[in-house]
C-alpha cells in the first residue's frame, strides 16, 4: 500500500475527528498551583514551623525545611509540565511549558540544594557540629538521607546538564538520558521526606496529603506520557505505507494504520514519532503534520538536519511507528479574524502547508509568504499553488538570498511585508520556522503594529 | 540503541543495588546506644532499674520505693526521702513527665546529704531520628547545668529549647517533692 499527496489536496473530504477541547482555564491552573502552594506554607505553620525562629540554629533549619517542602513541591510541578498532558498542551502550548520547565527547573534545583545546605548547617550548629561531621551524621544515621543525598547529586547532574553552555556541548540524546535520571532523584528523595521530615514524621493527614501530591503526579504522568500514546498506538497500528522525496534532503513520509479515520489530529498540529527499526525505536521526534488529515493516511515531512533525521530519509516501507500526541496549538482553535497570513521559514512550511489546506476562509482572505534561501530548497510548490486555486489564497515566494533582484533586502522587514500584506494588522499570523527568522518575524509584526493575542507560532524545541 | 545508554543502565542498577542496600541504623537502635549509653547511671538502684527511657514513665513506685536506705519507708509512693541538712529530703524523687510538641520529657533527681548529686532523664523526646540526636547532645548539658545549679534555674540548650523548657520543669518538681 503506497500513497502520494494528489496535487489538488484540498479536494478531498474532511473525514476525521477533531481532538478534544478541554474546558480547563489558565487560571483553573493557576489557582490550583497555588492553592496547593498555600496549603504547604499553612502546613508548616501549623507544624510550629515559625516557633523554631528563636535562635540561629533554628532558622537554618526553619528555611531548611521551607526549601525542602518547596522545592519538592516545584520537583513535581515540573513533572506535570513535561507529563505531556492535553490540558496544558491546549492552554500554553508545549513550548511555553518547556521554557517554564527550563527555569522552575533551575529554581527547583537550587531550593533543594539550599535545603542540604542549611539543614547541616542548622543541625550542626544545634550540636555543636562542625558542617562535614554534621553532614556525615545525617547521612549516615538518619533514614533514607543516603538516598536522598544520591537523588540531590542527580538533580544536580540534570540541572548542570542543561546549563546552556553544556547543551550546547552534549547531543539531544545524552542530554535527555541524564534527564531521565530525574525520576530516580524523585524516588530516591521521596523516603527520607516521610520519615525524617518534620513535618510528615508525625502528622499522619500531612503525610496522606503529601503522598497523594505523589500519586496524583505519577497518574498524570502515567496516563498521558504512556498510556494515552499506548493506545492510541494499539488502536491505529500506524506503519509507514510510502516514502516520497520533496527535495534535496527532503523526504515526505506518509504514514496509514487501521481507522486512521478516527485518529483525531488538526492541521497544525504535530506527533512525537518512534520508528520502530532497530537503531530508530528509543528515540522519538516531534513532526508536524503536513497535510490536512484526510482519513487515509497522515503525512509528515521530514528535512535530514544531520542528525538521525538523516536515517529517515531511507526508512524502509511497512516499518511500525509509535506516536505519541497530538499535541500543538498552531491550529485554527486560535484564529481571532476571518483573515490569515502564514509566514513560513525553511522545513516550518510543514504545519503551514497543512494549515493552508484546511482553514475555512473566503477567498482572498488567506496569504502565505514561504521564504526559502535556495530555489531546491522550496518544497510542496506544486501542491501549494494548486491549493491557492482553489481556495484563492496568495501564495508569495520570497526565494534566493537577500540583497538579489528577487529578493529585499530585509525580506521578512516591515517595509516589504507591509508591501507584501498591507492588513497585516487585521489578520491572525501563523508563524513558523527557526527561531532567528521568528524572532525576526515577530519583530516585524510588532512595528506593524499586529495585536500579541492574533500571532500565533510553536518552537519545536525540546 | 547505542552501547553507552546500556553501559549507563548496568551502572546505574548496580550502584542502585549498593546504595538500596545500605542501612542506616534503625530509631531503636539510635535510642540504647544514643541514649541508654549516654545516660549517667544514677547512683541508687532505683535509676538503675528504670534507665531506659520511655519505659519508666508509669512504673516507679515500686521499684523506687525499694531504693536507698530511708528512715522512713516510702512517703509518697514517688520518693524515698529523708531529711537532711540543706533542706533536700536523701533519696531519689521523680519529676512528673511533661509532654512537649516532640514527646514527653521526665527527670529523677538524686540526692545525697542534702545535695542533688545526680539528676537522670527517665524520658526524652525519641519519636523521630532528629528528636533523638537533639535528646543525646542536650542531655549532657542540662545535666551537669543542673548539678552545678543545684536548682532547676539552668540555661536553655540552643536548638533544644523545648526539651530544655520540659527538663526544668520536671527537675523543678523534683526539688519541691523533696524539699517537703
Amino acid at each position: 500500500m503506497t500513497f502520494r499527496a494528489p496535487v489538488h489536496a484540498a479536494s478531498i473530504g474532511r473525514a476525521v475527528p477533531l481532538p478534544r477541547r478541554w474546558s480547563v482555564r489558565a487560571a483553573d491552573v493557576l489557582a490550583l498551583a497555588l492553592g496547593n502552594g498555600l496549603l504547604i506554607a499553612l502546613m508548616w505553620v501549623r507544624h510550629g514551623g515559625p516557633d523554631q525562629l528563636d535562635s540561629p540554629a533554628g532558622w537554618l533549619t526553619a528555611v531548611g525545611q521551607l526549601t525542602a517542602l518547596f522545592g519538592t513541591y516545584l520537583i513535581l510541578i515540573e513533572l506535570i509540565l513535561m507529563s505531556r498532558s492535553p490540558w496544558l498542551d491546549q492552554l500554553f502550548g508545549m513550548d511555553r511549558l518547556a521554557a517554564a520547565h527550563h527555569w522552575i527547573g533551575f529554581g527547583a534545583v537550587w531550593l533543594l540544594l539550599a535545603h542540604g545546605v542549611t539543614t547541616i548547617g542548622g543541625y550542626g550548629l544545634g550540636d555543636g557540629q562542625n558542617a562535614i561531621a554534621e553532614a556525615w551524621i545525617l547521612a549516615t544515621t538518619y533514614p533514607f538521607v543516603l538516598w536522598a543525598v544520591a537523588g540531590m547529586a542527580l538533580f544536580g547532574a540534570v540541572a548542570v546538564s542543561s546549563i546552556r553552555a553544556a547543551r550546547r556541548r552534549v547531543s539531544y540524546e545524552t542530554w535527555h538520558g541524564i534527564h531521565l535520571y530525574a525520576y530516580l532523584a524523585v524516588a530516591l528523595t521521596f523516603a527520607h521526606q516521610l520519615v525524617v521530615g518534620a513535618d510528615f514524621s508525625d502528622d499522619p493527614v500531612a503525610r496522606l496529603y503529601w503522598i497523594a501530591l505523589y500519586v496524583a503526579t505519577a497518574g498524570i504522568i502515567l496516563a498521558f506520557r504512556f498510556g494515552q500514546p499506548i493506545r492510541l498506538s494499539l488502536r491505529h497500528r500506524l506503519r509507514v505505507a510510502n516514502v516520497v522525496r520533496e527535495g534535496p534532503g527532503v523526504v515526505s513520509i506518509y504514514l496509514a494504520g487501521r481507522d486512521i479515520d478516527r485518529l483525531a489530529i488538526r492541521s497544525g498540529q504535530y506527533l512525537n514519532l518512534r520508528f520502530l527499526t532497530r537503531d530508530g525505536w528509543w528515540r522519538g521526534h516531534p513532526f508536524s503534520i503536513s497535510a490536512a488529515p484526510n482519513g487515509q493516511w497522515l503525512r509528515v515531512t521530514v528535512k535530514d538536519l544531520g542528525d538521525d533525521s538523516a536515517g529517515l530519509q531511507r526508512i524502509p516501507v511497512g516499518t511500525r511507528v509509535y506516536a505519541e500526541g497530538p499535541y500543538g496549538g498552531l491550529t485554527d482553535t486560535r484564529r481571532t479574524r476571518s483573515r490569515v497570513l502564514l509566514i513560513a521559514g525553511g522545513i516550518g512550511i510543514t504545519p503551514l502547508r497543512a494549515l493552508l489546506e484546511e482553514l475555512p476562509v473566503r477567498r482572498g482572505e488567506m496569504t502565505l509568504i514561504y521564504r526559502a534561501r535556495r530555489p531546491q530548497d522550496v518544497v510542496f510548490r506544486a501542491e501549494l499553488d494548486a491549493i491557492a486555486r482553489l481556495n484563492g489564497a496568495t501564495v508569495h515566494y520570497l526565494v534566493g538570498q537577500r540583497g538579489t533582484p528577487a529578493v529585499p533586502d530585509d525580506p521578512l522587514g516591515p517595509a516589504s511585508l507591509s508591501s507584501l500584506v498591507p492588513d497585516a494588522r487585521e489578520r491572525d499570523v501563523y508563524l513558523c520556522g527557526p527561531e532567528p527568522m521568528m524572532e525576526a518575524v515577530r519583530r516585524t509584526l510588532r512595528v506593524l503594529g499586529v495585536p500579541a493575542r492574533q500571532i500565533h507560532s510553536e518552537r519545536f524545541a525540546f | 540503541m547505542p552501547k553507552r545508554a546500556v553501559i549507563a543502565i548496568v551502572t546505574t542498577a548496580l550502584a542502585l543495588v549498593l546504595l538500596l542496600s545500605f542501612k542506616t541504623p534503625d530509631s531503636s537502635a539510635l535510642r540504647s546506644t544514643g541514649n541508654g549509653g549516654n545516660l549517667p547511671a544514677a547512683t541508687s538502684g532505683v535509676a538503675a532499674g528504670t534507665s531506659a527511657p520511655g519505659v519508666a514513665a508509669g512504673t516507679s513506685a515500686p521499684g523506687v520505693a525499694g531504693g536507698t536506705a530511708a528512715p522512713t519507708p516510702a512517703a509518697t509512693g514517688q520518693a524515698t526521702l529523708a531529711p537532711a541538712a540543706g533542706g533536700l529530703a536523701d533519696g531519689t524523687v521523680m519529676g512528673p513527665a511533661l509532654d512537649t510538641r516532640f514527646g514527653p520529657v521526665q527527670v529523677q533527681v538524686t540526692v545525697a546529704n542534702g545535695k542533688v548529686t545526680d539528676v537522670t532523664a527517665l524520658q526524652l523526646p525519641f519519636d523521630r531520628s532528629r528528636s533523638a540526636q537533639i535528646s543525646q547532645y542536650a542531655e549532657p548539658i542540662l545535666r551537669s547545668e543542673a548539678l552545678q545549679a543545684q536548682t532547676a534555674k539552668i540555661d536553655l540548650v540552643s536548638g533544644a529549647t523545648y526539651t530544655s523548657d520540659a527538663y526544668a520543669q520536671s527537675l523543678q518538681a523534683a526539688l519541691d517533692q523533696a524539699h517537703a
